[in-house]
Parts: structure tokens; sequence; C-alpha cells
């Protein structure tokens, strides 16, 4: 879902544009505050990953496909400041090098899919979590929830946009309900890819997922002797 | 597991996937593209860069993976300047 040159006006553009400065700006301020030693180095396989997996489209329906967006994915594993500077790093270079998402619409892709999709990836991750069982294993559905919506919000998002700045007569009715609805079915594959990488990382480095902290600081550290049942706790 | 054997994991099937995007990806429009079709909202339709921008035909997998490269050396040094003194207990703000 890569806006292309032309499709919202140049006031939408411009207005989307600063929202996305405005942003990136307190996400390079709370980014500081989610990287250290060792979830830099994280964070920029997290770039390179969403880059390469926003190449492969899969397919969904009859004629259509979709690809991965990965606000989601970002968001579990590195944070949510962090994961719009990562988005926004891959749409940048995917619109300067591969002319994937128009130039004029860049601060419109940065909009949608590093503001718009981390933050309800982000928030919806969170509620998933605290309503699902506390443990390790929570956290990778959790993640699918977050995913799941991101892509539909974004598709939304851009709707809305289109009715306040688009450049084709359309109903915006007819507009959103096909956006949402094929959006949800993308998500869908969204949702599948999130947990299965945010699961796998889990299952080797929990420590590394940004979104399980909470989890693993409440999990109680069990000490159990050779031959002892399970029950002590410190 | 070592960060470091799961960053090089990582990378491995980064690059794995960036290499193989066009041969397994699909080639019909994505859902803006679709959507925009059908609704009449853009005429040329938009090309996704597993797709066929012309200037990715030739040595397209290679310009795939540098490519990923290149956002992996960006992100990394962004991320390695923004690092603070983050630690594990730290909360979610």
């Amino acid at each position: 879902m890569h806006v292309p040159d032309g499709f919202l006006d140049a006031p939408t553009s411009v207005a989307t544009g600063l929202v996305a400065a405005g942003a990136l700006a307190l996400a390079i301020r709370g980014a500081r505050r989610e990287l250290d030693d060792r979830t830099a180095p994280m964070a920029g396989l997290v770039s390179a990953f969403v880059f390469a997996g926003q190449m492969v489209n899969f397919p969904v329906g009859v004629g259509t496909s979709g690809h991965l967006v990965g606000a989601g994915l970002a968001a579990v594993l590195v944070g949510p400041w962090t994961a719009m500077l990562s988005v926004s790093v891959v749409l940048i270079v995917q619109a300067l090098l591969l002319a994937d998402g128009g130039l004029t619409a860049l601060g419109t892709n940065i909009t949608l899919l590093a503001v718009v999709a981390v933050g309800v990836a982000w928030w919806t991750f969170r509620v998933a979590r605290a309503v699902l069982p506390r443990r390790v294993s929570s956290v990778p559905a959790s993640a699918a929830v977050g995913a799941l919506l991101s892509v539909p919000a974004a598709a939304g998002a851009l709707s809305l946009l289109f009715a306040v700045g688009g450049t084709a007569p359309v109903s915006i009715g007819a507009l959103l309900t096909a956006m949402v609805s094929w959006h949800l079915l993308i998500g869908l594959g969204e949702a599948l890819i999130t947990a299965a990488v945010v699961g796998s990382v889990i299952a080797v480095r929990p420590d590394l997922v940004y979104g399980a902290r909470p989890v693993l600081a409440a999990r109680r550290l069990v000490l159990r002797g050779p031959g002892q049942e399970p029950g002590a706790v410190a | 597991m070592k960060p470091r054997t799961l960053l090089l994991g990582g990378l491995l099937v980064t690059l794995l996937l960036a290499a193989a995007a066009a041969a397994v990806g699909s080639t019909h429009p994505d859902g803006l593209e679709y959507v925009s079709g059908r609704l009449g909202l853009t005429s040329p339709p938009h090309q996704h860069a597993a797709g066929t921008p012309p200037h990715l035909h030739t040595g397209s997998v290679l310009v795939r993976v540098a490519a990923t490269l290149l956002v992996l050396g960006l992100g990394w040094g962004l991320f390695w300047l923004l690092r603070g003194r983050a630690t594990d207990s730290d909360g979610e703000g």
C-alpha cells in the first residue's frame, strides 16, 4: 500500500508531510529510550527484514495480492518509536531508489504506514497482551492481533485522506468499504507473518523482544532442585 | 542463542527473502492498486518493487540485495547513533 504521486492533491500531501516530520521528530526522542547497545543492531535488522518482506507480494483472493507492512512486527520487536523510524527508513529508500511510492507522497506514506499503522499495531498489541494470559507465548498472538488491525487502519486512514484531498471523483463510502475490506484480508497475511517472526525470536531470545519485556519482568523465577517439584518462588 | 548468532541468522533469511522476492512473490496488483483500478482512481497502475519497475529488470537480484543491505546499514547506523542508556528493565513509556 504505497501511495503514488498524484493520488492526493498538493495541500493534503504537504499536510501529511508536516504530520510525518513532526511524528519523526517525536520518534527520534522516543527511540532513545528504547534503544541500547544490544537492541540497536536488532532494529537495523528489523528495518532490512521489513524492506525485504515488502518486496514479496502474497496472493489475496482473485487477482489481488498484498505484502508485509511490518508495522506490528517492528513495533513489537523493537518498540513503537523505533518502529516508526524503522518503517520510515524503508519507505524513504523505496521512494528514492526503487520508485516504490511517490516522492511527493512520501509524507503520506510515512503518515499512513509508519505513524498510523505502527500506532494502531502497538496499542492493539498492548490491549491484546493485557487481555490474554500473562505468558510469553501470548506475545506472538497479541502481535498478530496488532498486525491484523494495523493494515485496514492504514487503508481506512488513506480513504479518509482521499475524502479530503483526492484527485478523482469517487464515492468515499465505496472507497472506504473496498479499501478496508481488501486490506483486512491482507492483514490476515500480515498477522501470520508477524506471529511467525515474533514467535521465532521469542523462542530463542525473548529478552530481545521489546513487547515481551513486561511479561518477562512479571514472570516469577521458579527454583527447582534435583528431584524437586516446582513451587519454590523467589 | 547469542545475539550475534540471531543477527546473522536473521540477516541470512532477510537476504534470501530479498533475492527470491521476484521469484516467489505474486505478480497480481496489491490492495491499493486493485481498488484504485476498480474505482478508476489512478490511470497508470503503481508498480511494486517486486514487480516490474523497468530499472529493476536487469540485475534485479543484485539490486534488491544491495538495497536491502543499504537499509540495514542506514537503520543500524541511525539506531546506533540514537541508542541511549535503556536497559532490559526499562518500561514501555
